[in-house]
């Protein structure tokens, strides 16, 4: 093994100082005597230090955040202190526990499926956790994270000319799908560019009694969809909600994505249209992002975001 | 306020918080993707990516220091970014607007200044003779001056193996830099 082996794998060490006395010891005292390693290691310092003479550099343009906060944080659910049972209440009083906790079950059946009220839900209407407010079909729901409401609509496939696209799932949620798509990334300052945007939660995990069950029985929302431009504060604002249907985009397939019939928000599409502003130079980097919060609707999912870069031209 | 604070705050949904963070680390970040990949516009865009990935999985972020995480994030984008191999064609002293982002000390004189030029070239290529792994642990001590707890969070590797990793990659650092103008008392070869 030659000399020069050994000190190799400590120079790192010896530049930090952080060998230990006995082996700085050693370490110098073999560069004195050893030319090649004293002049490999002076190399090795020189390296280093002109590495760190490199200037530090600033970041040329500003950082795009999407339009929504960070995250749609869910009220913290009430939660039952139990604690009181570890006072033995049920080892002292068992017969007056269970009948306690019978009573307390009919009176929360009675308050959820009380009758006189004259509320019912709906058999078509998607599942809510506990919490969540009730929504006529079709309704249009604003969110407390979204400046642009998610919208339930009645589904449709991808068109096929949509060639740029973003896929979000969520790997605990199988079904549960986010598709953001464009017909291209690089878009025309002046000119409209059409966005499909769609979140697809199987129906069948729903939990709600009367929710829509079946092997590909399915929701669609759209989500909130926004359009950044980058170095900018502009946020551009939808022109069409999905009344317009692109010309040349062949219409989608039936059955693929399917909704009870009548569910989808009046006029409402998974497809929506922006206009560019003209005065855009060539280049200029959009950020087009869809956005949904989480545990959206009572359905458990985290926040979903999809995005696409479009690049004007 | 410190990371964690602003990332709490982030966490319920205040973007201005969010946007403090980006700011204390967008540099740092930018720094370090500029050295890895030499170029100024893909580490732009290596920063904006590992932004809006925190952005999404700020609900995740427990217990970690953000950091580390923004760093690894940027490494990991600044690898994709590699393996996609699409060089562009920039001038890695200049931003992509042509701005000079590199000068150096205006004090110097002008010589002194093509000479250091002259070192931060020879050094800036250097470095990008090395592997990709020993490109990101030099650039993240000599560079970032990380902590080796740093490094070993952000590269996901223990601190024997940063150590181990750094050692060589400034050897190699100091190899390519032979024979090159700017080192003239770097031997040619050594024994």
């Amino acid at each position: 093994m030659s000399p020069r082996r050994h000190v190799d794998d400590l120079f790192s060490a010896a530049y930090e100082n952080d060998l230990s006395p006995i082996d700085d010891a050693r370490f110098h005292s073999h560069l004195q005597s050893c030319a090649p390693c004293a002049t490999a290691f002076a190399e090795f310092t020189a390296s280093v230090e002109a590495l760190r003479e490199l200037p530090p550099a600033r970041m040329p343009h500003a950082v795009h955040l999407p339009s929504t906060p960070p995250v749609a944080e869910r009220a913290p659910s009430e939660r039952i202190n139990l604690r009181w049972l570890n006072l033995g209440l049920l080892r002292r009083f068992p017969a007056t526990a269970a009948a306690a906790a019978v009573a307390a079950v009919l009176v929360i059946i009675a308050v959820t499926h009380g009758t006189g009220t004259g509320t019912s839900i709906g058999t078509d209407r998607p599942a809510v956790g506990a919490g969540s407010s009730a929504h006529a079909p079709g309704t249009v729901t604003e969110t407390a994270s979204c400046s642009q409401p998610v919208v339930r609509v009645t589904g449709s496939a991808l068109p096929v000319s949509f060639s740029a696209q973003q896929q979000v799932s969520v790997p605990s949620q199988p079904g549960v799908r986010l598709v953001l798509a464009t017909p291209s990334l690089d878009v025309a300052a002046g000119r409209p560019v059409d966005v499909y945007a769609q979140l697809v939660v199987p129906a069948s995990s729903l939990a709600a009694p009367g929710a829509a069950s079946g092997t590909g029985s399915t929701l669609a929302f759209r989500p909130c969809v926004s359009i950044g431009v980058e170095g900018t504060s502009l946020a551009l604002v939808p022109t069409t909600d999905g009344g317009n249907v692109p010309v040349g985009v062949p219409q989608p397939a039936s059955g693929d994505t399917t909704g009870p019939a009548g569910t989808g928000s009046p006029g409402a599409s998974e497809l929506i249209t922006f206009d560019i502003p003209s005065g855009l130079a060539p280049g200029t980097k959009l950020h087009l992002t869809a956005t949904v919060p989480a545990g959206y609707e009572g359905y458990g999912t985290p926040e979903l975001t999809a995005t696409l870069t479009l690049t004007t031209h | 306020m410190d990371d964690e604070a602003l990332l709490e705050r982030a966490r319920r949904g205040d973007r201005d918080a969010f946007a403090a963070i980006v700011t204390r680390h967008q540099d740092e970040l930018y720094t370090m993707a500029l050295r890895i990949l030499g170029t100024p516009a893909d580490a732009a865009d290596v920063v904006q990516e590992t932004f809006l990935r925190a952005y999404v999985r700020i609900p995740i972020l427990r217990g970690q220091t953000i950091r580390a995480w923004l760093f690894r994030v940027a490494i990991n984008c600044s690898h994709d970014v590699q393996r996609r191999s699409v060089r562009r064609p920039a001038d890695p002293l200049e931003d992509e607007r042509g701005n000079i982002v590199e000068l150096p000390d205006p004090a110097m004189g002008p010589e002194a200044t093509a000479l250091s030029r002259e070192r931060l070239t020879a050094v800036r290529d250097a470095l990008l003779t090395l592997q990709p792994d020993f490109r990101a642990v030099v650039v993240l001590r000599d560079v970032n001056e990380l902590s080796y707890e740093e490094m070993s969070a952000a590269l996901r590797i223990p601190i024997g193996t940063v150590k181990s990793r750094l050692n060589r990659a400034r050897s190699m650092l100091a190899k390519a830099l032979r024979g090159t103008a700017a080192f003239p008392g770097f031997a040619e070869e050594n024994a």
